[in-house]
């Protein structure tokens, strides 16, 4: 075996940046430590790399993958901007995220997320040229500096590689890993002027890489970083809209199909935002949940449907209130649900709280537990949304239900559609055998309405009854639909 | 060569040849050869190498830590893709033990035969059997 002079790695990994021969040079080591502190040693390329840079690196590289620290990466990062003030020479960064890290780590244990992650920091030195810097900037998170890059393809033909590259099998203590990696570029000075902004540049273009599946790269548009600062802007004004007293509750009411009277009405979140007025739930809903917010929320729309409907002028009408994922998933549902009433001072017969199928496969022994007890309290549970999901029988089966109610989407085809219909019918009848009410969603037409009482349906809900309204307009709908019935009662006699 | 009290560790895999690395042909191959070799005897692994039909596939066995790391050198060759691992094993003996890369061509290999569950043991026999026919017409 020939001797491994100190110099003799760098000089064959820098010659050779496929890498093929470098880990056998490598191999002479006779131990792991002593494996891993040559590597610690040699980060870079040493020849190409500015002596200043040399130095630096001497004293901060990242024992694990021998990659420059965060702080390092971060100053070699501003000196570069520096340079460049007065006459800008463009330059790339690179954010690198590797896709299945936590997954390893989770499931293999940390020493084979270690060796993951130092296989993955051999593989970005191997990709890189002379005077890139490679810096590991926390957990599985890397950056790739490109200060001279003379065009654009550079960083983007790196960025592809880079992604085939770690595409590849790992073999880690007999396991094979595929990790994967996402990457997001930057360039000085088109993105930004500073090292944060760059870096933050990167990090959006690696978000947004993630976010259309992964294992990809995305280039920094500023498209990205409005977006970014939008969202941020509404997720602290949602934060505090419950203080703000910016939400607040619609009606929509469904008939009982039969009788034609309002038997209820579903409680349907609004936010009233000072600039950008009354905000539909399905642009904020996605964010709050995201935040972890849904909790409060839901709160607040539970206690303020209780309260609100207490003071209806008909004891028999009842309230839906829709439940989230996150509520379902929590043990003090039932707590909640009871304070909610007795606060409000309404009866749990005239409560409904609507689950989605979704919501319920979240946690389902929790979820199951839940419902039951707010059943206990006397509160109906209702599914909502059918037909769109999984739209399991085993849940109808198995969680304790009082309705169904079917999806907009087969009640808007029931009468162009004979699947749609056939549909409707089959979960109409399902319904009944179980004793469930249904439900049909977004009824619009009169015909409509004629097929689903056809089908089976007990109870519909939709436009042709009324659009959601504000609580203080409920009274007044509710005198008009009562006139009507009278009415049409006096023209049958 | 290691004692046989030590872990062994074996990997199988396959992988595609980089059609724009072919120019060079069979001299791509005893490149990869020589510099299989050259390093595996260094650190103790055996192993083979089939080519058939612009795929490879390749046993590896020694001691873990070497195997990893000749594998994690394959790995980063820009010359192959597509690689998959088709088995991860700590074997009782070598199936190649005198072999630092042994090598076979095998033109009757359909790709179809690499992907089925027992891909692995068969490509083994595959590589066993062809080197024994080798080693006949050399002899």
């Amino acid at each position: 075996m020939p001797a491994c002079p100190d110099d003799a790695p760098r000089r064959d990994f820098a010659e050779d940046p496929g890498g093929v021969y470098l880990l056998f040079v490598l191999l002479c080591e006779k131990s792991r430590e002593e494996h891993s502190m040559n590597q610690s040693l040699t980060p870079l390329r040493r020849p190409a790399a500015p002596p200043d840079d040399a130095e630096l690196l001497a004293r901060s590289t990242d024992t694990l993958t021998g990659l420059l620290t965060r702080d390092t990466f971060i100053e070699a990062l501003t000196r570069r901007i520096a340079d460049g003030v007065g006459v800008p020479r463009p330059f790339a960064l690179l954010a690198i995220d590797l896709d299945r890290f936590k997954s390893v780590n989770d499931t293999l244990g940390h020493p084979v997320g270690d060796a993951l992650l130092r296989a993955a920091g051999r593989r970005m030195r191997a990709c890189i040229r002379g005077g890139d810097l490679a810096g590991r900037i926390g957990g599985d998170e890397f950056a790739i500096l490109l200060p001279h890059m003379a065009t654009e393809t550079e960083a983007t033909g790196l960025a592809a590689r880079l992604v085939e590259l770690m595409a590849r099998p790992f073999l880690l203590d007999g396991h094979t890993v595929v990790a994967g990696c996402s990457i997001g570029i930057a360039v000085f000075p088109d993105d930004a002027h500073d090292s944060t902004g760059l870096l933050r540049c990167a990090d959006l273009a690696l978000y947004q890489a993630k976010a259309e599946g992964r294992g990809g790269m995305r280039r920094f548009v500023p498209a990205l970083r409005d977006r970014a600062d939008a969202r941020r802007q509404m997720e602290s004004e949602l934060r505090a809209a419950i203080a703000l007293g910016q939400f607040e509750l619609h009606y929509q009411p469904h008939v009982d199909i039969s009788s034609g009277r309002v038997a209820g009405f579903e409680a349907l979140l609004r936010w009233r935002h000072p600039a950008r007025g009354l905000v539909a739930p399905g642009e904020f809903i996605p964010l709050a949940e995201e935040i972890g917010l849904m909790v409060p929320i839901g709160e607040w729309v539970l206690r303020t449907a209780c309260r609100e409907a207490a003071a209806w002028p008909d004891e028999n009408i009842s309230v839906s209130v829709n439940v989230s994922a996150a509520q379902l998933a929590r043990r003090d549902l039932a707590d909640q649900v009871r304070a909610a009433l007795d606060a409000g001072g309404l009866a749990p017969r005239r409560l409904e709280l609507e689950v989605t199928e979704t919501a319920l496969l979240h946690d389902t022994a929790t979820a199951l537990d839940n419902c039951r007890a707010v059943r206990a309290l006397g509160v109906r549970v209702s599914l909502d949304d059918f037909g769109t999901g999984y739209s399991s029988l085993t849940q109808l089966r198995d969680f304790p239900l009082d309705r169904v109610k079917i999806d907009r989407s087969f009640v808007l085809e029931i009468e162009n559609r004979p699947d749609s219909a056939a549909i409707v019918r089959a979960v109409a009848g399902l319904g009944s055998a179980l004793g469930l009410r249904t439900t049909a969603e977004g009824v619009e037409t009169a015909s409509q309405l004629t097929a689903l009482r056809a089908s089976g349906c007990t109870d519909a809900q939709g436009f042709l009854i009324s659009r959601p309204i504000p609580a203080s307009e409920l009274a007044g709908l509710l005198a008009s639909t009562r006139q009507a019935e009278t009415e049409k009662v006096e023209s049958m006699a | 060569m290691s004692a046989s009290s030590n872990p062994l560790r074996r990997v199988v895999y396959v992988s595609h040849v980089v059609s724009d690395a072919l120019p060079g042909g069979r001299t791509m191959l005893e490149d990869i050869l020589a510099a299989a070799r050259r390093n595996n005897s260094r650190v103790g692994v055996t192993g083979a190498l089939l080519y058939s039909n612009r795929r490879f596939a390749q046993v590896l066995e020694g001691p873990p830590d070497a195997v990893e790391q000749i594998f994690e050198t394959i790995q980063c060759d820009p010359r192959h893709d597509h690689v998959a691992v088709i088995e991860v094993s700590a074997p009782e003996s070598r199936a190649f033990a005198d072999w630092s890369m042994a090598f076979a061509e095998a033109p009757e290999v359909h790709p179809e035969q690499l992907d089925s569950p027992e891909a692995a043991e068969q490509l083994v026999g595959l590589l066993q059997a062809a080197i024994r026919n080798t080693e006949a017409a050399a002899a």
